[in-house]
């Protein structure tokens, strides 16, 4: 299992969350928007010139600057 | 009965509430800050009574970081209520059932609302209501809130749950896990040993002004929730998470302290730190502290993730999902929407067309209502002619009365249609997307992708720019938005600045003036809002961390019901201003009495204003120009024409082209195009930043930067000799 920045993953390649680093308040939204550790996510694109990424989390979709996703270490499923 | 509504974001809420409350609707603004909350009346049947529903702001959770969070938060914990609906989106129950499990450990009066159900069934998934209703514990109703479906049930519950004691079932609303039971079991018997009765009082000598009654609790009646009364479980769960205000206010109550303390030696039992824990647990070194608050976030972790598991058990027993085979419409519109090229030009058309709405077409109605108070202020001048009124009175019947009042009618009608187009693309969900498009490139010069919209629509006017930049959570991203809109030539400078290039480089020459001065502009927002970054408000923009929701179609009360709401705001707000300023305008051109307007009291400011306005080549009418424009820039360009003598049949132009030299007409653009906007922006831009010193530096900044970038370019082109 290949641990990576959810801001390295590959479009379509779905992960699960291993940690998530940040100043609390940032982690504390993450957690109200579903993303933990274990949680399982699928990144679905990314947006031209370095912008956010799009993943989908829990049933819904969210968006996370690439920055941001630099602290949400995740590994890869299959 | 007092019932309040919260739920996550887009899951439909504001919808429920409005076919719950129809017209029945008051705005009210939540003491010292900006956040709205709507209250509304439900004519219940049955008990005959009146329900009171309060439409929170949606929130993700109650932890107190975000402001519209922190009014949700503050209401569920301190104010009377007697039941809460938590309107949950069936199709994304997982995330949404985090906040119903928060609230359910808050207070046991809920009744969840199960909404879209629709929506959930046409992606596959199916919900038992029943299954649900019995893990939770409370009534779980099905409902499509934007047909209607499900309302009567819904009442019927509310009146029920709010009209009699409830007792709770569990008294941990969640399983924890055993190893999160044996630190929070002690911790909560410590609390409920504190104080014995129905829950433990916070907050009680508080003083701050926190909502929205005055009135006491009616001592001995059954106990609302809320109004600061809290289960000890609650309070172990946020000690152990390190909740901040409710420690400090623990800590007052008898016996607490010992319990914070309890929760602080099981954190350093947990995190290995050897302590002693005295009265003074806040004199701990910085570096145990940390060790400290890291282990409080471990918690708060932990107790999350007891949260998801909790609820992906629910789930497995209550929902059944089919397997989609086809896309869902969203993703596939987000194909084209999203694209990584598509995208752009996408979005320019929308708001293209949002604009051209909003400022270009709306454009004849602002005039038939302008002309229509004017026509009507001629009839009131003859009739008082009529009955031999004097001629001061006429005059300030028309050009003072019926000009004030046509000035903020004739807002009306571009605010009505650009607010209803901005809810239209926020309830679409195509605004958040669009954010997320621009972000990047709104990060490179210190703003935040939610402002784009705000920042676009500013051409069109700076007054519904300053509102709409309510989106951004972080006070000091909103702050710098409005510091920098003004900058922002609204559709009147517009108008001006193209009479005034036409005037003086027709042709070709035109188009490149009025793109140099857009081009000018552009640089002066983005070198501001760099050098504010910088400066006075040196952070990064607040994390974009925003859900991306299914599209859909709004209904049209659901755009209509907060337009009038956000209109009826502005109108009460500003019309004294724009009544008062007009008024001033009016007597200083009109008197002293039977003087010509060479003569009168706004020459003589004029006059005076001339020995600045000598630096850059300025008349006494520029001037004075200038300075009226401040009232509202539409009048800018009648202001010229009554100081120059030019009739209604458009001399203006040959007037002024005799007056000053092109060098000198540039250098005016440019200081008229970025000095201070007008009055309705000052008043909008101290609403949104709630302060008066950050709008009069944002002002100052204004003044300076037109005025020093206008010498510069006439001393600049002085020396090239330049005749453009």
């Amino acid at each position: 299992m290949r641990t990576v920045r959810l801001s390295q993953l590959s479009v379509n390649a779905e992960a699960e969350v291993q940690d998530l680093a940040g100043p609390p308040q940032f982690r504390n939204r993450l957690f109200s928007l579903g993303i933990t550790p274990r949680s399982r996510l699928v990144l679905v694109r990314r947006m031209p010139l370095g912008g956010p990424l799009e993943i989908e989390v829990r049933g819904t979709r969210l968006a996370i600057r690439r920055h941001d996703a630099d602290r949400v270490w995740v590994s890869v499923v299959g | 009965m007092r019932v309040a509504l919260v739920g996550n974001p887009n899951v439909g809420k504001t919808t429920l509430f409005n076919a719950l409350t129809g017209a029945h609707q008051e705005v009210a603004n939540w003491p010292g800050t900006t956040v709205e909350y709507i209250i509304g009346k439900v004519r219940s049947g049955a008990a005959g009574d009146l329900i009171e529903l309060v439409d929170l702001p949606g929130t993700y959770a109650l932890t107190a970081y975000a402001r519209d969070e922190l009014v949700t938060r503050n209401f569920l914990l301190y104010e009377p209520y007697d039941a809460v609906i938590v309107v949950v989106n069936a199709a994304s129950l997982e995330r949404n059932l985090f906040l119903a499990l928060e609230v359910l450990e808050l207070t046991p009066r809920v009744v969840v609302a199960l909404n879209m159900v629709d929506v959930a069934e046409d992606q596959g998934i199916t919900v038992d209501a029943a299954a649900l209703s019995r893990r939770l514990g409370v009534p779980v109703v099905p409902t499509v809130a934007a047909r209607g479906v499900g309302l009567t049930e819904l009442v019927a519950w509310m009146e029920r749950i709010g009209g009699r004691e409830v007792v709770p079932i569990n008294t941990w609303v969640v399983p924890y896990p055993e190893e999160l039971r044996e630190v929070l079991d002690p911790l909560a018997s410590q609390l409920a040993a504190a104080a014995p009765g129905p829950g433990i009082a916070l907050g009680a000598g508080d003083t701050r002004a926190r909502g929205l009654t005055a009135s006491p609790v009616v001592a001995g009646a059954q106990p609302a929730a809320g109004v600061g009364r809290f289960r000890p479980e609650w309070m172990a769960l946020r000690l152990l998470q390190g909740d901040e205000e409710v420690t400090r206010e623990v800590r007052v109550i008898p016996q607490g302290q010992a319990a914070v303390q309890l929760a602080l030696s099981c954190c350093a039992q947990q995190a290995g730190v050897q302590v002693e824990l005295g009265n003074q647990a806040l004199a701990l070194e910085p570096a145990v502290l940390e060790r400290l608050r890291a282990q409080h976030e471990e918690f708060e972790m932990r107790i999350a993730d007891a949260k998801y598991n909790h609820i992906a058990n629910l789930l497995a027993d209550c929902v059944r999902r089919d397997p989609l085979a086809k896309q869902t419409f969203s993703e596939r519109l987000d194909k084209v929407l999203l694209h990584r090229f598509w995208g752009y030009p996408a979005m320019a058309v929308v708001f293209f067309a949002a604009f051209w709405l909003s400022f270009v077409a709306s454009a004849p109605l602002s005039d038939w209502v302008g002309n229509g108070m004017g026509w009507l202020g001629q009839l009131v001048a003859k009739g008082l002619a009529a009955v031999g009124a004097p001629t001061y009175v006429q005059s300030l019947t028309v050009d003072g009365v019926f000009a004030g009042v046509g000035a903020v009618l004739s807002f009306v009608p571009y605010m009505a249609i650009f607010f209803a187009i901005y809810q239209l693309l926020q309830d679409s969900g195509y605004m958040a997307r669009a954010s997320v498009l621009v972000d990047r490139l709104m990060q490179g010069i210190g703003l935040h992708g939610k402002g784009f919209f705000a920042l676009v629509s500013a051409y069109g006017c700076n007054v519904p720019a300053m509102a709409a930049t309510r989106v951004m959570e972080n006070h000091r991203d909103r702050l710098l938005a409005n510091l920098v809109i003004p900058f922002i030539p609204c559709n009147a400078r517009l108008g001006v600045m193209a009479v005034m290039t036409a005037a003086f480089f027709p042709g070709t020459r035109g188009a490149f003036v009025m793109m140099a001065l857009i081009l000018i502009s552009l640089g002066v927002v983005a070198g501001s809002a760099m050098l504010y970054r910088r400066t006075v408000l040196p952070t990064d923009p607040a994390p974009l961390l925003i859900e991306l929701p299914s599209y859909h179609v709004p209904s049209m009360r659901n755009i209509l019901i907060p337009t009038w709401h956000r209109v009826w705001m502005f109108i009460s707000r500003i019309w004294m201003f724009l009544i008062w300023a007009t008024l001033l305008t009016w007597a200083l051109t009109y008197f002293p009495m039977g003087a010509p307007v060479g003569q009168s009291y706004a020459a003589q400011v004029g006059h005076w204003l001339e020995s600045v306005g000598r630096w850059y080549g300025f008349d006494w009418r520029l001037m004075i120009a200038i300075l009226f424009g401040f009232v509202a820039k539409e009048t800018t360009l009648s202001t010229l024409g009554v100081l120059y003598g030019a009739g209604t049949d458009g001399s203006l132009g040959h007037l002024l082209t005799q007056a000053m030299t092109p060098l000198v007409a540039f250098t005016y653009l440019v200081v008229y195009m970025l000095y201070v906007p007008c009055l309705s922006t000052v008043i909008q831009m101290r609403r949104e930043s709630g302060s008066w010193r950050w709008t009069a530096a944002g002002i100052i900044v204004n003044v300076a930067v037109a005025f020093g970038l206008g010498l510069l370019l006439e001393r600049v082109g002085m020396v090239f000799g330049l005749q453009i």
